[in-house]
């Protein structure tokens, strides 16, 4: 069998693999309102109104409480457009576009601040 | 909070889900009123589960917007850069900032939105619509079509499939667009809206980006922005997981819906009943920052 494919512009690749890193995150992010949903009906404790410290995180996920699991759902959420741009920055050096491989470098550095700063304060 | 109240919600998310994907405004500039005004909800806790809504819509809109094309992602990237740092700062602004205040800029980022989007309605042309064209295959799918540009000279170039017809640009003005980007996150920061807002039309009328493709990139960069915003409102506790999770229930269902109608309906046809709303939340807002009792405003929920 021959391929009759004309080229094509070698940055889609980079769009498949962000698309790859948004669905998978989609994915996560649901099945864990999913989950959290199922356990507020089986335990009957409603969502928390309030975050719990990060630290407890784990524990209580593992305890089945639907708060700690809609918790980390919302967390899954707003890792995802990092994760993304992760795969992005991959993509643009697979493809060989330092120049916009640094600037998704620069995006990932002023989030991960924001996320520093956030900690701090 | 009871469940009836959560389902609403929820449905109300929707909503602004659908219309923030087909405007590329994230649907936070819908959401954070209809929050406070019409649920009680504290208005800080409003943009922090806006914040969280808008990534979620930016992340569900966006697996369709690149499929589709209408995402730039080199130019997403390069605006992205002052955009999240906006939004730090603003995020910070935002949750030491009065309420009064908060409601006095989102009045004027109303006003703003309103102005802008019968400017733009005024100034382009109504196109017949064509026949409706489906989702461009990615390349190496079955049907992927043979005759797409090859490497564009410009790496900003764009290059999309609308209605049957190849489109190809090249943003102009593009440090202008850097910088307003810095602006747009600075108020999707404050206000927790996204900033496609200022995004969308600095990209269509400064940077001559076709509305679909503006749309496209800003869906995939508010998510981003709001990503520090989130981050910021999370870490001051101001994150209200039951309020987010009937959020985004609500916005998961409604910008899967968004983006696909974008593709059908000239989105233009619709901007006067959004303009509608708009103008009677501007009104709400600006009530709210002269502590002036709304009348059809709820009074706060006890936590």
């Amino acid at each position: 069998m021959t391929s009759t494919q004309a080229p094509t512009d070698p940055v889609m690749l980079v769009y498949r693999i962000a698309r790859a890193a948004l669905v998978a995150g989609f994915v996560l992010a649901v099945s864990l309102v999913a989950i959290a949903v199922a356990l507020v009906v089986i335990t009957g404790d409603p969502i928390a109104g309030s975050t719990m410290d990060i630290g407890d995180l784990p524990a209580a996920v593992r305890d089945g409480d639907p708060s700690a699991v809609a918790e980390l759902a919302i967390l899954a959420v707003v890792l995802t457009p990092i994760l993304t741009t992760l795969c992005v920055i991959a993509g643009f050096l697979r493809i060989g576009d330092r120049r916009y491989a640094a600037i998704s470098v620069l995006v990932l550095v002023v989030l991960s601040a924001s996320m520093v700063v956030a900690l701090l304060r | 909070m009871d469940l009836q109240e959560l389902v609403l919600l929820g449905v109300v998310s929707a909503g602004a889900g659908i219309v923030g994907s087909m405007l590329g405004l994230g649907g936070g500039i819908f959401m954070v009123p209809l929050f406070t005004l019409f649920f009680g909800i504290d208005q800080k806790a409003a943009i922090g589960a806006s914040a969280v809504a808008v990534v979620a819509n930016s992340v569900v809109g966006s697996t369709v917007h690149l499929r589709s094309r209408f995402t730039n992602l080199r130019l997403a990237m390069l605006l992205q850069v002052t955009t999240a740092a906006g939004a730090t700062v603003g995020a910070i602004v935002g949750v030491a900032a009065d309420q009064r205040v908060i409601s006095a800029v989102f009045a004027a980022v109303l006003v703003y939105a309103i102005v802008s989007m019968l400017a733009q309605r005024r100034a382009r042309p109504t196109a017949a619509p064509g026949p409706v064209a489906p989702p461009v295959p990615m390349p190496g799918e079955a049907g992927s079509p043979p005759d797409l540009p090859t490497v564009p000279v410009d790496p900003l170039t764009g290059h999309y499939r609308d209605r049957g017809q190849d489109i190809t640009y090249t943003p102009e003005r593009v440090p202008a667009g850097v910088g307003i980007s810095g602006l747009a996150g600075v108020l999707s920061g404050m206000l927790g809206i996204g900033g496609g807002l200022v995004q969308v039309p600095a990209m269509s009328v400064l940077m001559r980006v076709p509305v679909k493709a503006a749309a496209g990139t800003s869906t995939f960069m508010v998510g981003f922005a709001s990503v520090a915003t989130a981050t910021v409102y999370y870490a001051s506790g101001e994150i209200d997981p039951q309020v987010v999770v009937a959020a985004l229930l609500g916005v998961f269902v409604g910008s899967q819906i968004g983006p696909r109608i974008t593709r059908r309906v000239a989105t233009e046809r619709l901007v006067l009943f959004f303009v509608t709303i708009m103008v009677f939340l501007a009104i709400s807002m600006i009530l709210q920052a002269a502590a002036v009792d709304v009348p059809w405003a709820r009074e706060g929920t006890d936590e």
